[in-house]
């Protein structure tokens, strides 16, 4: 089996890990719950071998380089690495419900690059631009830092559902109940956003690097470049008023949220916007 | 220190204000990815009216990243750093220096977990065990006893505290290096042709020319395709010259600049010259016996090495007839020269008997060689970004000095355990007191830790 139609069942078996951990949650029975990680481990460790096979069938073309080259190959290593962050939380805290809000966000990932028309999913030669030592470190600690924000952001709907009004909805009372204390999920966005900061911190600092190496300017304020640091403000701003202010709860979810929206327009929005870069567009 | 209650202090002081000039760097750097910037800005402006165009351009939202209001808000976020952290640093330094005894935990915060319960072990032992554990974990650990009661304090990342501190001046470094950068150093553009040299660069943004105090040439670019057509390497081979004189010679690749007397020089770019070169073919009978691109004053031989062709000229539009180059034959036989034209078809269709009357026209002149120009063998240019920032060390010193503070905040915390035992005769009574400046989740597991290895014998828990 090539490794594009690995992924792509890849693609229904998060979806199915989702449909468990939602079913784990409802049913509270815990063989649903056992399930949904059987299966998102087996959705990871396929993925990690479609990688790997990936990797290879590059350098058996003739024009081997890691697999974080274009749009199609970072949304599979974004799904990836939430899939790996969620696994490593599950079985740190023993906890299941955040699979249900975190799982579909890669299955979202992996669909949108296994289905959508527009993408890609050859493995393509590297442009000039891209052939550089700094390609690995900027992609991998950028996108581990999108992970890590979209785990804080996962907390950060649990903690306005936790926090809603009471409600007539049966499911809505479940999820209620079983989404952990609001101090837990406070200190879960907390952590998970000091990880994201950190990476998101690494990502800038060498895509600066690179940036200098290859256009001669570590920062010329592309929109890529500006909207990164927006990402970083706004998560900047969480910390301080976490930190310094003692802020905890509303106001973090609340920025945890936007934060993420920001990631997002960071990964996918400032592609409807102009650049200036030249070997953008090859 | 009156200086404290000052207004402006207080209000240079607040984290609010930090939290506020974040919100509006990042609102403006929106409207900074939105809003066309510098030379992108042109089609908008043209479409919008000459009125609503001036007040945009009075407040400068064509050039965002370089207004004055922008610098402003920079400006003043450098100064709520440098005071918010001056305000604080001496209470960190007083936490750093503070010396701590075993008897007396401090009084609860929002970061402490305390642990009390009873154990079968003697006072002696239990103490033992634990100062081991914190021995391991901790460090050096204080162990006091008076009488039956046992005492122990452990403490370790006393210099977290310095962590933000460390952030701050790493970000002011960044900072204050981007600005001098901006002022001191520049940014520039050159485009070379192949054997082209200049000393001119065009700065960005103003376009204005800055001489350099060298010439750089342009020896060669090339270009080189993967099997599918896309891009592989973009290569220009150069050389630097001060006055005559060829002091260094090098390639600049994409990701691999060349520097030369602090200024460098990145591949950014490259493009053709259409038509700057021609072809001249060479035919004896009718087959092929010599091609070669020609320049004005460009050489050649002819097979068998007796002759030699020089370019004397070479015209775009020669009276009229298209492109022609005029050569000289130079050969055993005694020398020669005549125009080749690239039109000679159709020149000769139009004027039957040209060539009976003007013999400098005939392109087969020097028997038994006819010769013929081409177009094509366009020449490159390459694109050059030529950059030069002087506070480059800074900046990079300062990114390595926020990362380090960044793993100072975020990794390390101050973290003391006092642990007091006591014989209440039917079992030793433990007390263990936590507190950590952050890190409540690091403090618990230390605690449980801690608590397991004596509850095994524990009778009861509270």
């Amino acid at each position: 089996m090539s490794h594009t139609s690995i992924l792509s069942w890849v693609t229904f078996v998060y979806f199915a890990s989702f449909l468990f951990y939602l079913l784990a949650m409802l049913s509270s029975k815990a063989f649903w719950g056992r399930l949904a990680t059987g299966t998102a481990l087996a959705g990871f460790v396929a993925q990690t071998l479609a990688l790997i096979l990936r990797w290879i069938a590059s350098y058996t073309l003739g024009i081997g380089h890691v697999p974080l080259a274009n749009f199609y190959e970072s949304l599979i290593f974004f799904a990836w690495a939430v899939v790996l962050l969620y696994l490593l939380i599950e079985w740190r805290t023993h906890n299941r419900i955040l699979g249900t809000f975190v799982v579909p966000v890669a299955f979202l990932a992996m669909a949108l690059a296994s289905l959508s028309p527009g993408i890609d999913n050859r493995i393509q030669p590297l442009i000039p631009a891209l052939q550089s030592n700094w390609l690995t470190s900027h992609v991998v600690t950028c996108f581990l830092a999108y992970a890590a924000f979209t785990v804080a952001f996962a907390l950060g709907v649990m903690f306005f559902l936790k926090e809603g009004k009471s409600t007539e909805k049966k499911w809505l009372q479940r999820f209620q109940e079983l989404i952990p204390a609001p101090e837990l999920l406070d200190e879960l966005i907390y952590q998970s956003v000091v990880m994201g900061f950190v990476l998101l911190t690494l990502g800038i600092v060498t895509g600066s690097v690179w940036a200098h190496y290859a256009w001669g300017a570590y920062w010329s304020w592309d929109p890529k470049e500006t909207w990164s640091l927006i990402t970083w403000l706004i998560y900047a701003a969480l910390l301080h008023a976490r930190l310094v202010r003692r802020w905890q709860g509303r106001p973090l979810a609340f920025l945890a949220i936007w934060g993420f929206a920001a990631v997002l327009f960071t990964y996918f929005g400032v592609n409807l916007l102009p650049g200036l870069h030249t070997y953008l567009q090859p | 220190m009156s200086k404290k209650h000052n207004t402006i202090w207080t209000f240079f002081s607040s984290v609010k204000l930090t939290v506020a000039l974040f919100i509006a760097i990042a609102f403006a750097s929106v409207l900074g990815t939105l809003i066309p910037q510098q030379e992108a800005a042109a089609i908008l402006t043209g479409r919008l009216s000459p009125g609503i165009v001036q007040i945009l351009q009075a407040l400068q939202l064509f050039n965002i990243f370089h207004s004055l209001w922008f610098t402003i808000l920079l400006t003043l976020l450098c100064l709520n750093l440098i005071i918010c952290s001056l305000n604080r640093f001496p209470s960190a330094l007083r936490q750093f220096r503070r010396h701590q005894s075993p008897g007396q935990p401090d009084t609860p915060d929002h970061a402490a977990v305390d642990k009390q319960f009873v154990t079968t072990d003697p006072p002696a032992a239990a103490a033992a065990l634990l100062s081991a554990i914190l021995e391991k974990r901790y460090g050096r650990t204080e162990h006091t006893s008076e009488g039956t009661r046992h005492l122990l304090y452990a403490e370790k990342g006393r210099f977290s505290y310095f962590g933000a501190y460390i952030v701050h001046l790493g970000i002011l470094f960044i900072l204050g290096g981007g600005i001098a950068g901006f002022l001191l150093g520049f940014e520039g553009y050159m485009e070379l042709g192949e054997g082209e040299s200049t000393d001119t660069v065009y700065l960005k943004g103003t376009k204005a020319a800055k001489k350099l105090p060298f010439v750089i040439r342009c020896d060669r670019f090339s270009l080189e395709l993967y099997d599918d057509g896309t891009p592989k390497r973009y290569r220009s081979d150069i050389s630097f010259l001060k006055g005559e004189r060829l002091s260094m010679r090098g390639t600049v690749l994409v990701n691999h600049p060349i520097r030369f007397e602090g200024i460098r020089f990145y591949q950014a770019n490259y493009g053709t010259i259409p038509g700057s070169r021609m072809t001249m073919t060479v035919r004896q009978d009718k087959e092929k016996v010599a091609a070669q691109m020609i320049e004005e004053g460009s050489e050649f031989d002819l097979p068998g090495g007796k002759a030699r062709v020089r370019i004397l000229r070479l015209e775009g539009n020669f009276m009229n007839l298209g492109p022609a180059a005029k050569v000289y034959i130079s050969s055993p036989e005694g020398d020669l020269q005549f125009w080749i034209f690239q039109h000679i078809a159709s020149i000769m269709e139009e004027n039957p008997g040209l060539l009976q009357q003007m013999p400098m026209m005939n392109p087969g002149l020097f028997k038994p060689y006819i010769f013929s120009l081409d177009p094509g063998g366009s020449r490159y240019f390459t694109g050059l970004a030529v950059n030069h920032d002087p506070s480059l060390p800074i900046v990079t010193a300062g990114a390595l000095i926020m990362i380090l503070g960044l793993l100072g905040v975020f990794f390390y915390d101050h973290r003391r355990i006092w642990i007091s035992l006591e014989d209440r005769g039917e079992g030793t009574e433990v007390s263990i007191v936590g507190r950590s400046n952050r890190n409540i989740a690091g403090l618990r597991r230390d605690l449980d830790l801690l608590a397991g290895m004596t509850e095994v014998n524990a009778e009861s828990v509270k």
